[in-house]
């Protein structure tokens, strides 16, 4: 006979629980939508604040209009997936020292900054490494692409549109 | 068409096929293998009388890339090779690196690794909770479940700057320090999530349905576990009381109180509740180690740059969601480590899986996968 009554405890213990289940279901149902209704409406620029993207140059404080990227490539040589090329011009030119000695002096002038993103994983090394911590994470998701190249940027470009430079 | 005569696998596998059984692939594309293993099952009727895991489909080199990569060069593969809690892994890489040439980590940077690895575990759990339930045949606990977790994702984002694959431990320290508002939310995330579990148990746990699908349905004995190695949660839902955090106390992990949660019954539902209270128990090291946080730098300055380890060797373990997670590197003295062996414990965790599904019902045998956790990028490595 206890054998029975506990059956049924158990059989009516199940039943309940199902219900529970449709209690929570049902409070929900009414309760606001967590999601955003993703390609008309979009999370706000807070939630992707530290999101890491395609690297950018970062502009000197003082005048936010140069960056202090001197081609030295160590980015390009600490990068795991080699996806930082540069172009880096070089010339060489005689300049007199102060006391008559000749001396050689290399400028390096950087004339594009390629990043292939499809390579890139994001992991801060470049942006680590740079001496003159000109490099920064940017944060704009939305990237989209027919081909391949469509996802090499050529930042330095990038830098010049967006800070008015020629 | 009879499929097994097709590859190396299946015609091997079909040797021993018996007159009265059929031979079936469950995946490599299957829903219910979280990823692209692939089970070569014989059935009889509805019961399995052998099965055969077929590993490989997603393999990448991960070892081998370690030995052609230099040391810092082999960071964000750490964050890929286990997409639930990646940080562990991090951890494991950078904790073996920092133990051969001996780099000092600040105290501050052990209290955020301790912090960001046991929400990404808090992670991990919520997914496997949900998804776990999904294969049992319930779909809405994982929209609670992933409720939960992309709260959890939005913290780590601003700080580690990804959602799934980290690359945010280094040599030293972390890669940038946590902030007042990183703080708040994890406190507020932690008192919600308390009453987040209450409900989750009301939800599943008490659910007359799920308790008939996992009570006493995959039983790994003590022997079976200690003869492959599994760790983690399953073996823990078995009775082995083992947890890399207590036994070898990594970190600062020896500063917090917590327990080692140990469920006896070897089934399903005991690596269900091993999960459930390992939950609990992450969020009160993540409240204790908000609590504590000292002040100081979040990098060690004096690491050096170019990190170049004496000959030698080093093995370096920690616990993640699914396990022991080691690693062990050997280093002739040069820019890149001479060799890279990861230890990942779904490996070892699946592998007593073809012993233990003899005589099994099929839905069962979906049962007891999903019970394992199993990753499978990890896995395949």
């Amino acid at each position: 006979m206890a054998t029975i009554t506990k059956e049924i405890k158990e059989i009516l213990k199940g039943i309940k629980s199902l219900f529970v289940g449709m209690k929570i279901t049902g409070k929900y149902m009414i309760k606001p939508k967590v999601t955003v209704n993703y390609p008309w409406k979009t999370v706000g620029k807070e939630a992707l604040e530290g999101f890491r993207m395609v690297i950018q140059l970062v502009p000197v404080p003082a005048n936010g209009k140069s960056h202090k990227c001197i081609a030295c490539g160590m980015c390009a040589r600490s990068c795991p997936s080699n996806c930082i090329k540069l172009d880096v011009k070089q010339t060489v030119e005689e300049i007199e020292l102060p006391d008559g000695k000749k001396k050689k002096k290399v400028n390096k002038n950087l004339e594009g900054f390629y990043v292939d993103f499809s390579l890139c994983s994001v992991c801060g090394l470049c942006v680590e490494v740079c001496p003159t911590k000109t490099l920064t994470f940017s944060n704009y998701p939305y990237i989209v692409g027919t081909t391949r190249n469509d996802f090499v940027y050529n930042i330095l470009e990038d830098f010049n549109k967006r800070y008015g430079k020629e | 068409m009879e499929f097994w005569k097709e590859d190396f696998y299946s015609l091997k596998f079909a040797e021993k096929k018996r007159d009265d059984t059929i031979i079936i692939n469950i995946g490599p594309q299957h829903p219910a293998t979280h990823g692209v293993l692939r089970v070569l099952a014989e059935l009889y009727g509805e019961y399995i009388v052998r099965s055969e895991c077929v590993l490989g489909y997603l393999h990448r080199m991960q070892e081998k890339m370690g030995e052609i990569k230099t040391y810092p060069q082999f960071y964000p593969n750490t964050g890929r090779l286990d997409y639930g809690h990646a940080l562990a892994w991090n951890w494991a890489y950078v904790g073996a690196i920092e133990k051969l040439v001996g780099i000092e980590v600040p105290e501050k940077a052990e209290y955020i690794r301790v912090i960001t690895t046991e929400l990404n575990r808090i992670a991990s759990h919520l997914l496997w909770w949900g998804v776990y339930i999904l294969d049992l045949g319930a779909f809405t606990p994982v929209m609670y479940a992933f409720e939960d977790r992309e709260i959890l994702l939005d913290i780590l984002q601003r700080i580690t700057g990804s959602r799934l694959t980290y690359a945010y431990f280094r040599f030293g320290g972390v890669f940038q320090d946590i902030d007042s508002k990183f703080i708040e939310d994890t406190k507020k995330f932690c008192k919600r999530m308390h009453s987040r579990l209450n409900l989750y148990h009301e939800f599943v746990t008490e659910n007359i349905i799920f308790k008939k699908r996992v009570e006493d349905v995959g039983i790994f004995t003590k022997d079976t576990i200690t003869k492959y190695g599994a760790t983690g949660p399953v073996a823990r839902g078995s009775g082995i009381k083992y947890d890399v955090r207590k036994a070898e106390p990594y970190g600062v992990y020896d500063r917090f109180k917590f327990k080692i949660p140990v469920e006896d019954k070897c089934d399903c539902l005991a690596r269900y509740m091993v999960r459930m209270k390992e939950l609990e128990q992450s969020l009160s090291i993540v409240e204790q180690a908000i609590e504590g946080l000292p002040e100081g730098d979040f990098k060690n300055k004096k690491t050096p740059k170019m990190i170049k380890p004496p000959a030698g060797e080093v093995y370096f373990s920690v616990e993640s969601a699914r396990g022991k997670v080691g690693i062990y590197i050997v280093s002739d003295g040069g820019m890149n480590p001479y060799r890279v062996k990861l230890r990942s414990p779904t490996y070892s965790n699946l592998s007593l899986l073809d012993e233990v599904s003899k005589g099994m019902m099929l839905a069962d045998y979906v049962a007891t996968l999903g019970s394992l956790d199993l990753v499978i990028p990890e896995i395949d490595k």
